[in-house]
């Protein structure tokens, strides 16, 4: 069972060091007044030094949510509950605040979206960036402004010594986000954790941004868990990927297998929405999924994607659709035999199969 | 930033003339402050003799003019009651009130603040609520029969401070407290909300991320943010602690501007009025500016 | 310091949650408002006990049992109905005069509830004028606008009244007039803000392109959106001047004695406080109850109509 939940970890690399970060049926209720939203189902997968995991998914499907339950940042009135969450080897189920706060910032950090918001606009950079390395360092403020200035230039900021001293708001958005990763880089985590990291930026940035995470990865031998919508980024720089739809993983596996020959309904789903340049003849319609994401309150009975799969049957509707592999590392949620050609549906695209 | 502040100060300028016109011509609105100083049932002639030697018989804008010529010189004429220089009247006063408006802006802050963030910490809690029937009670209760409670029930019945004059520090304590009460709702308030917002934005929860500590982020992060609307509101309060003196200091009989003003109201002392008048208008156009001020000093994003 | 832990914001409700309750009616906005109205507490009590004391002062003649000037030599400085020598002839005691106390307070709240109510209005109606003159022409007028409302403000609202007052013949009418005057300031910067921002909305440049007047704009398409606003101005405002007209009689300068307002009562009990507080305390706390109630109403008016602009 064990091994089929480890949906993730490049069947290459032999076992060596233990992954980074392991999480094993992790689960986030939230508690709101007319019922129980079940954010974030049983969700499993691991990341290893050196890896990229992308989480994709809609928004709503609970890709947020489960990286801010790894932070244990959730709100008041969320419950996370995991059958294993381990961050270097340490068991982080039941850690106290105090004990999660030594360990954000310092063996784990976390990027956001928009880095003009979430920055403190009364703080200098320099004085943002050292007193992270401050809290958990015992070290100088001479020490902390080294690093400091040494990730500035790192991360592809030039005249470091100069930025130390500006205000978040005279950066522009680019500057702003490189910033933010030197920051979670002063202690040198071992994972971290970027939710879109990209999507507030130009395009031609946004390349940029990609190759420096390729670049430090190597370097600060990093595990990193990259959140997006954009399957483009996935291809780009995941080594593996995670689909997320209504709070489950529904599919997992190394890029280039699951872009291949996606076994699940809803990955060729998104699969086929991306255009194609020189294909938007007559037979060619822009792709797209009909129907709505399906509420996550109350009991989640059957494939929460069920309304808007053209491949349903009548026992997606019932129980819990387990996991299947296709390979060892590769897993998805379906009733459906794997298929080594993938999952073709487009022929009937738009019936909302009535189960 | 340089033509900001002067452009705050040329308007402070004009609306200072402004009001320096209307203290001075409020008092004339009677009509004929003449009649006024004269008495009930004087003569015409009588009358007359009171507007010549006042200077009361010369056009409007003239007595206004004689009067700021004088008042920029730094003389705001005598006392009609015991001719004494009305400068000198208040300048002998002004300490107490200033100290008292301070200190009572201090008490509150201190209240408050603290107060504020706690109740935002935990929204919706009985500290919260306990918190805000604090404010609600500071707003409410009518600061001079509080004073008079003060006074019974420290000042008589404990015996620990005194209740009334001005002459020892602790004379300062209960209108300190009785004037602070007042303050501190509106600062609570503000803080707490700002708190509420900041607690909620997005460079707080990267500081969460960071792994902070509590009193890094509560502290450093969001109340340096949270406060920049409370720095200003205070430099207000300050102003209207100035103008509200009148009041306590009748209640606890401190010697000072507020005081004097009541004082001179009942003896028809206008020229003392009209002086302090324009003197607490002044000062709170002058903290308003300073406020601005402030506001913009601790906010960098205005300060580029 | 646990309680100090740092809370993590609340999540938002998710957009397809569960379905609304069918509802026997349908939901318009004020049915909305009138739930959300029929559910707050603050309001509920706050209002309750505001009408109460309305009513009471509308119905005074009726209610009181005796008149507010009435003197009884025999029965002078009585204990209130809670202390050792109290009756139920007098339940609030006596004053200095024999007069009774509770007939006094009844009296009192009728005089300094219209004085609040009336000036409150007149501050209103300026305030809304200027401000919103100064919001919906901008440019100069405006700054014009803001200048006046800061000369306004500069002006210490309790020391200029104890002057006017002193140089002319205290009356009720004047001291409404003065407190109008002199309280307009909240309800001009409020409006003008307002008026700021509706300006540009679709539904004012539809206004203006269907070549509606400006003072028709301003009457009929701006205006009713600010009136819950200033309702809850007003509110606010009467339990303000309520204090200030208090603070104003204390001093034996509000309105002209003998009429009996809460704050020339305490007044009148000071120099016996120490031995027969009641005419201090009942006053004074009543006072409390009373702005503590018009401020509760108020904000929840506030609350019921616009919801999203609480923190």
């Amino acid at each position: 069972m064990r091994a089929a939940a480890q949906l993730v970890g490049t069947a290459a690399r032999s076992a060596e060091a233990a992954p980074a970060l392991v999480v094993e049926g992790l689960s986030v209720d939230i508690a709101l007044p007319h019922g129980t939203l079940h954010a974030v189902n049983d969700v499993s997968f691991s990341v290893r030094a050196g890896e990229t995991l992308c989480i994709v998914g809609e928004s709503g499907c609970g890709k947020t949510i489960t990286s801010l339950a790894l932070m244990h940042l959730l709100p008041r009135q969320a419950r996370r509950t995991a059958r294993a969450l381990q961050l270097e080897g340490r068991d982080l189920r039941n850690a106290s605040e105090k004990e999660m706060a030594l360990l954000r910032g310092n063996r784990i950090g976390m990027i956001f979206q928009d880095p003009m918001t979430s920055l403190n606009p009364v703080y200098t950079i320099g004085n943002q960036l050292e007193e992270v390395y401050l809290r958990h360092r015992r070290s100088s403020r001479a020490e902390a402004r080294e690093r400091a200035e040494y990730l500035l230039e790192r991360v592809g900021i030039s005249s470091p010594a100069m930025r130390l001293a500006q205000y978040p708001h005279q950066l522009s958005g680019g500057l702003r986000q490189r910033m933010m990763i030197a920051m979670t880089l002063m202690c040198g985590p071992s994972v971290l954790i970027a939710d879109e990291p990209t999507t507030a930026l130009d395009v031609t940035v946004q390349a940029e941004i990609l190759r420096l995470f390729a670049d430090l990865q190597s370097e600060f031998n990093l595990a990193i868990i990259l959140i997006t919508h954009d399957l483009g980024i996935v291809a780009r720089i995941g080594s593996s990927v995670a689909v997320m739809y209504g709070g489950r993983v529904v599919e997992a596996g190394r890029v280039a297998d699951v872009f291949h020959a996606p076994q699940h309904p809803y990955t060729q789903g998104l699969l086929d929405c991306i255009p194609v340049p020189g294909t938007a003849r007559q037979q060619h319609r822009l792709g797209s999924i009909p129907g709505l994401v399906p509420s996550l309150v109350g009991e989640q009975k059957g494939c929460s994607f069920r309304n808007r799969c053209s491949h349903a049957l009548a026992e997606c509707k019932d129980g819990l659709i387990a996991l299947r592999d296709v390979q060892p590392g590769w897993g998805y949620r379906c009733v459906l035999p794997p298929d080594p050609a993938g999952r073709h549906g487009k022929a009937v695209p738009a019936s909302l199969v009535a189960v | 930033m340089r033509r900001f502040i002067i452009h705050r100060l040329l308007v402070a300028l004009l609306v200072i003339v402004t009001v320096s016109l209307v203290g001075f011509s409020l008092l004339r609105l009677s009509g004929n402050l003449a009649a006024v100083l004269a008495g009930e049932g004087a003569s015409p002639e009588a009358i007359a003799k009171v507007a010549a030697q006042y200077g009361l018989d010369r056009p409007f804008f003239i007595q206004y003019l004689d009067w700021a010529f004088h008042a920029l010189q730094g003389d705001l004429g005598r006392s009609l009651f015991n001719n004494e220089p009305v400068a000198d009247m208040i300048m002998s006063r002004i300490g107490v009130t200033i100290t008292l408006a301070v200190c009572s802006l201090l008490f509150g802050i201190v209240v408050a603040i603290p107060l504020g963030v706690l109740a935002a910490t935990q929204p919706n809690s009985w500290l919260d609520r306990a918190c805000l029937s604090l404010a609600v009670f500071g707003q409410a209760v009518p600061g001079f029969w509080f004073g008079l409670i003060l006074i019974y029930v420290f000042g008589v019945k404990m015996q620990l401070f005194p209740i009334s004059g001005s002459e020892t520090w602790d004379s300062f304590v209960l209108p300190t407290v009785c004037l602070g009460i007042g303050v501190m709702p509106s600062i609570m308030r503000l803080t707490r909300a700002g708190m509420l917002d900041v607690l909620s934005s997005d460079y707080v929860r990267t500081a969460r991320a960071k792994g902070l500590s509590q009193r890094s982020i509560l502290f450093k992060h969001a109340l340096r943010n949270a406060i920049l609307p409370v720095v200003s509101i205070a430099a207000v309060q300050l102003g209207f602690l100035l103008g509200g003196s009148v009041i306590i200091e009748s209640v606890f009989a401190l010697n000072g501007v507020g005081l004097l003003a009541f004082q001179a109201i009942a003896n028809a002392d206008f020229p003392v009025v009209q002086s302090i008048l324009i003197f607490l208008s002044v000062s709170y156009v002058m903290l308003t500016v300073i406020a601005e001020l402030i506001n913009a000093r601790l906010d960098p994003r205005i300060r580029l | 310091m646990s309680e100090m832990e740092v809370p993590i914001p609340a999540v938002s409700q998710p957009v397809l949650a569960a379905p609304a309750p069918a509802a026997s009616q349908p939901l318009t906005p004020r049915r909305l408002m009138l739930r959300r109205a029929s559910r707050h507490v603050g309001l509920i009590i706050g209002g309750s006990v505001f009408l109460f004391v309305v009513i009471v002062a509308l119905f005074a003649p009726y209610i009181a049992p005796y008149g507010p000037y009435d003197q009884d030599a025999a029965r002078r400085l009585m204990d209130p109905i809670w202390s050792a020598g109290g009756s139920w002839a007098h339940p609030l005691g006596t004053d200095a005069l024999g007069r009774d106390v509770l007939s006094r307070m009844i009296y009192g709240a009728r005089i300094s509830l219209y004085i609040s109510v009336t000036a409150s209005l007149i501050a209103a109606f300026i305030g809304t004028v200027i401000g919103m003159i100064g919001g919906y022409y901008g440019g100069r007028i405006d700054a014009v606008v803001l200048y006046i409302i800061n000369v306004k403000l500069s002006l210490p609202i309790v020391l200029v009244a104890l002057a006017v007052i002193s140089i002319t013949a205290s009356s009720v009418g004047l001291l409404i007039a003065i407190l109008g005057l002199l309280t307009w300031d909240r309800y001009a910067l409020v409006t003008r803000s307002m008026t700021q921002q509706m300006r540009e909305r679709e539904f004012i440049l539809a206004a203006r392109g269907a070549g509606a007047s400006d003072l028709y704009i301003i009457t009929r398409e701006l205006l009713p959106n600010l009136l819950d606003q200033i309702i809850v101005l007003v509110t606010l405002e009467v339990a303000i001047l309520i204090l200030v007209e208090a603070a104003l009689s204390f001093l034996g300068l509000g309105v002209p004695p003998p009429t009996p307002t809460w704050g020339s009562i305490i007044s009148e009990g000071r120099g016996m406080m120490f031995f027969k507080p009641h005419m201090v305390m009942i006053p004074g706390v009543a006072i409390l109850i009373l702005v503590i109630a018009i401020n509760l109403a108020g904000d929840g008016i506030r609350d019921v109509t616009a919801p999203e602009g609480r923190a």
